[in-house]
């Protein structure tokens, strides 16, 4: 019988949060949890991501209530400012210590000999 | 670094990579290192050093200020956390007591001016590694600039003012002009290599609307 140990890592990258996990809502999340707030123009600038992209991306993360979307005007010019709410942050980090518990369990895996 | 870890190293040290800001200071300790060896030969005062810092810390706040604003409206703007805020105020008073420190010691020591202009950038040097440290240990350049510190540092004092062996000045003269020499090319060129790092996180800007 096979132990959960056993189990391919390859197998539980799939049970990974979607939301957090896909590579654009992954940096976004990464750039917000390591400063208090950052404005959209700079998300776009670190993710290269096009602003309807990010746009939608926002949205998303949004209504999940991993970010906190605050508009606010400085002057004329419209400016969006982007935070981690506190399930956000939480998410975030939970997502990196099952990334690296993957990783370090990826390093140690040897394929089973008799599964052919 | 992979793409990930960078933009969260850029993130966390985003004022401290735009380097732009710190190139005004270079540009005037530059003017002044070239400065001191152009007008004559006359006494070098410490009140004469002195105004020439107080004029340098003029232009390189102007820069500064005017740099920042460039890097928010063309890069946006991350406001570093709490801890990072309380990491930084820490880093910089500690950097000024210091920086206070030396400048008393040097003028204490019993040297000629060669060796403390050596000293000084022996200083800038240690510095400079503990910047490298501080910063994670990412920006090698920080690693490389104070090797190269410490290398004048050690011909300045063992041969002589560098400067004193183009122009003919003062020993004293050569020495001030080496050290704001030394400065204007450390801080230019880390300067410009913290941007350059940034210029490579950061991707161009794209042309549509906000639509957040």
């Amino acid at each position: 019988m096979k132990t959960p140990d056993a189990k391919a890592p390859f197998e539980e990258l799939a049970g990974l949060d979607r939301l957090v996990h896909e590579p654009a809502r992954l940096a976004v999340l990464t750039a917000l949890s390591s400063c208090a707030r950052a404005d959209f123009l700079y998300l776009l600038r670190i993710t290269g991501l096009s602003k309807g992209n990010l746009s939608s991306h926002l949205a998303k993360l949004e209504e999940a209530k991993l970010v906190k979307v605050e508009k606010t005007f400085q002057g004329k010019t419209p400016r969006t400012l982007v935070s981690l709410s506190r399930e956000g942050r939480g998410a975030i980090e939970r997502h990196w210590e099952e990334l690296d518990r993957l990783r370090a369990q990826a390093s140690r895996w040897k394929p089973d000999p008799s599964s052919g | 670094m992979d793409s990930l870890d960078q933009i969260r190293y850029v993130t966390k040290y985003l004022a401290f990579l735009q380097g732009l800001k710190l190139l005004p200071m270079a540009v005037a300790l530059l003017v002044c290192s070239v400065g001191i060896m152009a007008l004559g030969d006359g006494t070098l005062t410490l009140v004469k050093v002195a105004t020439l810092l107080a004029l340098v810390e003029v232009v390189s706040l102007g820069g500064y200020a005017l740099a920042a604003l460039y890097y928010r409206r063309v890069f946006g703007h991350a406001r570093p956390t709490h801890s990072m805020q309380r990491r930084t105020v820490w880093a910089m008073l500690g950097t000024a007591v210091a920086f206070f420190g030396v400048g008393f010691g040097l003028l204490l020591l019993p040297v000629g001016p060669a060796w403390r202009a050596a000293f000084g950038l022996g200083a800038l040097g240690l510095f400079s590694l503990w910047y490298w440290r501080w910063s994670e240990k990412r920006l090698s350049h920080y690693l490389y600039a104070a090797g190269a510190l410490f290398a004048v540092g050690l011909l300045e004092g063992f041969a002589g003012p560098v400067s004193g062996w183009a122009l003919t000045a003062s020993p004293v003269r050569a020495a001030v002009a080496d050290a704001f020499l030394a400065m204007a090319l450390f801080i230019g060129t880390v300067a410009l290599l913290d941007h350059r790092l940034l210029m490579r996180t950061l991707h161009p800007a794209d042309s549509g609307p906000e639509a957040a």
